[in-house]
């Protein structure tokens, strides 16, 4: 047997967040030989929701109505903010791309029309947000009702505390209650996780006995809240047994990461990109790529002991910001440690963050990143594009901030849907 | 209006404070001790930590010195809880003084401090990571002291012999008469409401806001302030406490406690009190100056820096803050016509007793009572509450006392819920609200390599299940505690500490948008 083996691909992505993930999927679906690298850990921090621009100006520290509206000032204000590059009705198409996409692999999603929701986290603060798992909207309406409501407490769930929740919205909610669970054969448990109940919600046999136990608790109620545990391969049916036994609306607030929204994601993704023969490798980390003569990029693997080559004709960087390893900080600068790509950031480390944390301009180092073109080709300081095809998308960019903006999902959805239709263009 | 009254009421709660509080209580004198925010607030919570064998004041000032080693025997014999005492090295590199290296022992010696040449092997032997441009080693008796610990056991026992501690209340002023000062007005910062105490004595123990105390009774002090910052390494780099061999200057010392070490000084003359922070400049300073000692403090991980202030008093015309004495200064304010009040200030962790023995005989002998001091026989009392400073507590509560309802709510060093409840309950003697950074205080939350990000909303949320938040609290609460924990994170965000800050930022901001809320 040979220690070596070389794989050949049109497109191959690094990085398998939600931007490598859905690039992978826009890439297959068009037909394109599509390889995937990378560690889809970050899908465990994920709440789920997909947001698109929940906040303008980031100044404000306040929600916006209609994010659609707000993309026009924004695109306005900041010429080089990604959603600029990207025509509003491209974003559209690439947005009900992955809602249908979801929808089909039974992860339903809802819009309020084009205006974004409020939607309660496990703080019990509200979250602007665009898309919603079918399983939390229903939060949306019991708190836009305030309808009579039980929020479920369980026992050992460490990252999830249902009296905080009503504390926080009990002034503006009087028929928000609660009510503390034990769930099924977790009694002699010191600590619960999100994962290990999801796992045993997704058993028919086990779910009869955790309604049961649940089922005195639904007396004068509409609404039946939980922290998100329903399921993971198998929430549409969790989600649906339970509200058509327990009679009431059900929806879930995520938890503080282990989040299951964000698995039930992943599994998503895993399971569709795999039916379309994208070859995916995980646990994997691309230290270099090299260049071929003929323009083809080599990217060497050690797939335990053997050696893999891949060669590929385009490609697509989606490695994340500092929690990815996509961009990395040293004390003298920020660098991006694949293609070394140029990093636009602030001129010293005293710039990087503001004095306070939660400071209403955001820290400057959360818009550092790499400037692309309009068609996500990384950038030289002259704007020629460093690499034809090569591109950069999701979070690695530069001139936004996710975080503030709320925007993450949107910003890597669009980009991906924009540079695999450039890379595309090239084969 | 509320009106207390007490035989002595001690202002700021450091290490001297808390010390004088149990120097009085054990000769049976009770007082109230007002602290503006909590325990070790100032120098007391924001020093290196170093429980001085005196050698680094043996050139200049062999009385420091001695005094040094004295107090730092008493407190390893009488408080062994608070003091990690494996001894320290003097290291000189290629291009330091060698007179200064020669001449070392007999300072020492002058002293009478213990005092033992290595040889280069040896030192390595011991210490591995010291720089392989080491040239000259000597082992001294250096130890490491948890001031938390100190200054919480200090205030336990004189609560238990019936003192009484003000948190989060600040003294604003004082009302005089015939020379005398007959009631103190306090300030509860939480609740706005006013305070007044009728004292024999007031003690003025406010550390580097003596000035500002002094000068409310018209009893002026000169004070000059020199700030100091420090970084915590995530991992604790050797066993003993590494000194610079050379004259005192900055970040030559290398302390470790528990499971990281603390790198520092910097020494900067400032010319207010409000906004102490470390700087992204003094991190880059100390990370060249301490790697000539220890290379390896360049490339470790850091979780955090911080800083604090050390009051040195003016007294003649001064150049370099560190040849100001750094001794203390105790002021009897009869001569400013205030006859019933006393300042401490200025000293080291290390002569905290001294300092407290001194300032407890002026106030007996203003009360004219006649009581010896025993603190240099009563051994300290560790409490219940006190011992979860201490980073091995946790983890061996958390294994040995398995107990089917308890939980780890900080992952970073074990601490579990039951851990977190008696902390708690402690706080809530005293006070009817707890807070995180009262909690964190007491604990090892939010000291880990998370630096808050899950533990925070974990306790807030234990706290709210037992009833002590309502409404938003716990969210004021958590966005206190995060930017209480971002002025010692902001300069030192590189690596994997900047990983772990954006991660909380997603978490509290991307997510839970805890932003939104003033
Ligand atoms: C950077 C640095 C490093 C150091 N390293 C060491 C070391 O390694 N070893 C060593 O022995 N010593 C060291 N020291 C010195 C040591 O920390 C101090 O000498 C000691 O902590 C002083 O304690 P204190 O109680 O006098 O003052 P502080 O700890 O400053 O206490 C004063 C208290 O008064 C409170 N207060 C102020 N105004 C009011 C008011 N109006 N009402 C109520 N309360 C008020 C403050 O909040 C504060 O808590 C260091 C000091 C610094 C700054």
């Amino acid at each position: 047997m040979s220690n070596t083996e070389t794989l050949n691909s049109d497109i191959t992505i690094i990085g398998s967040g939600m931007a490598g993930m859905t690039a992978a999927f826009f890439a297959a679906k068009r037909g394109l030989s599509t390889i995937q690298i990378g560690h889809p850990t970050c899908f465990s921090l994920y709440s789920g929701f997909l947001d698109l621009l929940g906040v303008f100006p980031t100044e404000t520290q306040k929600p916006v109505d209609d994010p659609w509206k707000a993309m026009d000032m924004l695109i306005q204000t900041v010429p080089k903010h990604p959603y600029a590059f990207i025509p509003k009705q491209d974003i559209r198409t690439a947005f009900d791309m992955m809602l249908s996409f979801f929808e089909s692999e039974g992860l339903s999603y809802v819009c309020h029309g084009d205006a974004n929701a409020q939607i309660i986290t496990p703080m019990g603060t509200l979250k602007p947000t665009y898309a919603i798992p079918i399983a939390a909207d229903n939060s949306y309406s019991a708190f836009q009702k305030k309808a009579p409501t039980l929020l479920l407490d369980v026992y050992g769930l460490k990252d999830f505390h249902a009296k905080q929740i009503f504390e926080v919205l009990r002034s503006t909610w009087p028929d928000l209650r609660i009510q503390h669970s034990v769930f099924p054969e977790t009694e002699h448990l010191r600590e619960v996780y999100p994962e290990h109940l999801a796992n045993l919600m997704d058993m028919p046999s086990y779910r009869e006995k955790w309604i049961s136990t649940v089922k005195p608790y639904i007396k004068n109620i509409d609404y039946l809240g939980l922290p998100s545990i329903l399921g993971i391969r198998n929430h549409h049916s969790v989600f649906s047994d339970i509200q058509a036994q327990l009679g009431v609306h059900v929806f879930e607030i995520p938890t503080r990461p282990i989040s299951i929204p964000g698995i039930r994601m992943r599994h998503c993704f895993e399971h569709r990109l795999s039916a379309l023969d994208v070859k995916q490798f995980f646990q994997q980390k691309v230290t270099q790529v090299s260049e071929e003569s003929n323009g083809n990029f080599l990217i060497k693997l050690d797939q335990s002991g053997k050696e893999l080559t891949i060669q590929t004709r385009t490609l697509i960087l989606a490695t994340g910001r500092f929690m990815s390893g996509g961009l990395r900080a040293d004390y003298q600068t920020i660098h991006e440690p694949v293609f070394h790509f140029p990093i636009c950031q602030p001129n010293n480390r005293n710039l990087w963050h503001e004095k306070a944390f939660f400071a209403s301009e955001g820290h400057a180092i959360n818009k550092a990143g790499i400037e692309v073109n309009r068609v996500f080709q990384p950038i030289s300081e002259s704007g020629k594009p460093i690499k034809e095809k090569v591109c950069a998308i999701g979070s690695i960019l530069a001139n936004h901030d996710w975080m503030r903006m709320k925007s993450g999902s949107g910003v890597s959805i669009a980009s991906a849907y924009a540079a695999v239709n450039f890379l595309a263009s090239k084969l | 209006m509320n009106t207390l009254s007490t035989q002595v009421l001690i202002i700021g709660g450091g290490a001297t404070g808390t010390g004088i509080a149990r120097d009085l209580a054990l000769r049976g004198i009770k007082c109230i001790l007002a602290e503006q925010k909590d325990l070790n607030a100032g120098a007391s919570g924001a020093n290196h930590g170093l429980l001085h064998s005196g050698a680094r004041y043996a050139s200049d000032d062999a009385e420091t010195a001695s005094e040094c080693k004295e107090e730092g025997d008493i407190l390893k014999r009488l408080a062994p809880e608070c003091v990690d005492s494996k001894g320290g090295i003097f290291v000189a590199v290629e291009g330091d003084n060698e007179e200064y290296i020669a001449n070392f022992d007999s300072f020492c010696k002058r002293a009478g401090l213990p005092c033992r040449r290595l040889d280069i092997q040896e030192a390595r032997e011991m210490e591995p990571l010291l720089s392989p441009n080491m040239i000259a080693a000597y082992e001294t008796e250096d130890a490491s002291v948890d001031p938390f610990k100190l200054s919480a056991e200090n205030m336990h026992h004189a609560q238990d012999l019936g003192s009484t501690l003000l948190r989060h209340t600040q003294v604003v002023g004082f009302n005089k008469s015939n020379n005398r000062i007959q009631t103190a007005q306090l300030l509860d910062m939480r609740t706005g409401k006013t305070i007044l105490v009728e004292p024999e004595i007031v003690v003025n123990a406010s550390g580097a806001w003596a000035g500002i105390i002094a000068a409310q009774a018209a009893a002026p002090i000169e004070l000059l302030f020199s700030k100091g910052t420090l970084m915590i390494t995530a991992e604790r780099l050797t066993q003993r406490v590494i000194n610079r061999l050379r004259k005192a200057s900055d970040a030559d010392i290398l302390v470790p406690g528990g499971a990281v070490s603390v790198i520092g000084t910097t020494s900067i003359r400032i010319s207010t009190l409000d906004d102490i922070r470390p700087t992204v400049e003094e991190v880059n300073f100390i990370l060249e100056e301490g790697s000539q000692m220890v290379p390896s403090l360049k490339t470790t991980r850091y979780i955090r820096a911080y800083a604090g202030v050390r009051p040195l008093v003016k007294t003649k015309a001064v150049t370099d803050d560190r040849s100001v004495s750094r001794g203390f200064a105790l002021i009897d304010h009869s001569s400013d016509n205030v006859d019933n009040f006393v300042s401490i200030t200025g000293g080291k962790l290390t002569t905290f007793r001294l300092m407290a023995e001194k300032t407890s005989d002026m106030v007996c002998k203003k009360l004219n009572i006649k009581a010896p001091c025993k603190t240099k026989e009563v051994p300290l009392p560790t409490s219940h509450a006190g011992q979860w400073t201490e980073p091995a507590k946790g983890p061996k509560q958390w294994i040995m006392g398995y107990n089917p309802t308890d939980s780890l709510l900080c992952d970073c060093e074990m601490v579990s819920k039951i851990a977190f409840d008696h902390i708690i309950d402690a706080i809530k003697e005293q006070d009817p609200m707890p807070d995180l950074i009262g909690i964190g205080i007491r604990s090892r939350m939010g000291k880990g390599p998370c630096q808050g990000c899950f533990c925070s909303a974990r306790i807030a949320g234990r706290l709210y299940e037992r009833d002590m938040l309502h409404h938003d609290q716990g969210i004021q609460e958590i966005r206190a505690f995060l930017e209480e924990r971002w002025r010692g994170l902001r300069p030192i965000l590189i690596g994997e500490q900047l990983m772990q800050a954006e991660m909380t930022e997603a978490l509290y901001c991307g997510f839970m948008c805890l932003e939104f809320l003033k």
